[in-house]
């Protein structure tokens, strides 16, 4: 996917060339809901419509990895996409929340 | 739902160097200004562009979207909501400007914002209704002259 990319010119331009973390696991997730979506045969029009979005853009926003799936269509989302909620939710959470996902289940992944 | 899908594609499927302006330049005094805060463009699965407000370092996260899809122009918050939607990217951008800084908007902007939008909706929605029932006057009066 192409992109641009562009910051205003200030003396932090040198650390914002680097990618910040949070922003390259946000990434991480869009390309695994990505893969989930196309494993289940939809398009992010079908997606859209099942969640009964107006517009798809949202979810290519989310996969683009610029925003998170929220909370409250958490559910929705995983059911659509064929996965059981909870386990999609952690999944996410590793992602979203390395942190937090940390003190919840340690290690694992 | 129906999702909605324009058929209607423009010639050029990334944003245009005028539009980008259009965008940056309505938010950067009010937005675009320390602390990590940038933009990037993006595309969605069809090809339609997509313009993204980042908020500060170190999340980064999407502040606000602009999508054009089928030469309409959709501006959603970063949790998916649908703020505003029109064909004119320069109300567009007074919407997202407002988004963005809206503590410090004072009321004569919220009201000349408002005004444009009224007046944008009218043009669009009400004018060709009025045409179309002026023409349907046009064609009656005859007949009903006649039946007098």
């Amino acid at each position: 996917m192409k992109r641009a990319r562009n910051q205003e010119p200030d003396p932090e331009k040198a650390r914002r060339t680097v990618v910040p973390e949070a922003r390259r696991l946000r990434k991480q997730a869009g390309d695994w809901l990505k893969q989930r979506r196309a494993d289940a045969g939809l398009s992010q029009i079908d997606l859209a419509a099942r969640l009964g979005l107006k517009y798809y853009t949202f979810i290519s926003q989310v996969e683009n990895g610029f925003s998170r799936v929220p909370t409250e269509v958490m559910e929705a989302w995983a059911v659509e996409l064929g996965l059981e909620p909870a386990t999609f939710a952690k999944h996410l959470l590793l992602y979203y929340e390395p942190e937090m996902y940390r003190l919840l289940f340690g290690a694992e992944k | 739902m129906n999702v909605v899908v324009l058929k209607c594609k423009q010639a050029t499927e990334t944003w245009s160097e005028q539009e980008l302006q259009t965008i940056v330049a309505a938010l950067s005094a009010a937005w675009l200004s320390g602390n990590g805060r940038g933009w990037e463009t993006g595309m969605t699965e069809r090809g339609d562009p997509q313009f993204y407000l980042l908020g500060p370092l170190p999340q980064q996260a999407c502040r606000l979207c602009v999508s054009r899809v089928g030469g309409r122009y959709i501006l959603e918050d970063g949790a998916g909501r649908l703020l505003f939607e029109h064909q004119n990217l320069p109300l567009v951008t007074l919407h997202a400007k407002a988004a963005v800084s809206s503590r410090r908007w004072p009321l004569a902007a919220r009201v000349v914002l408002l005004w444009c939008t009224i007046r944008h909706t009218i043009h669009d929605k009400v004018e060709p209704l009025l045409v179309e029932s002026e023409e349907v006057l046009v064609h009656l009066a005859p007949k009903l002259a006649a039946f007098a």
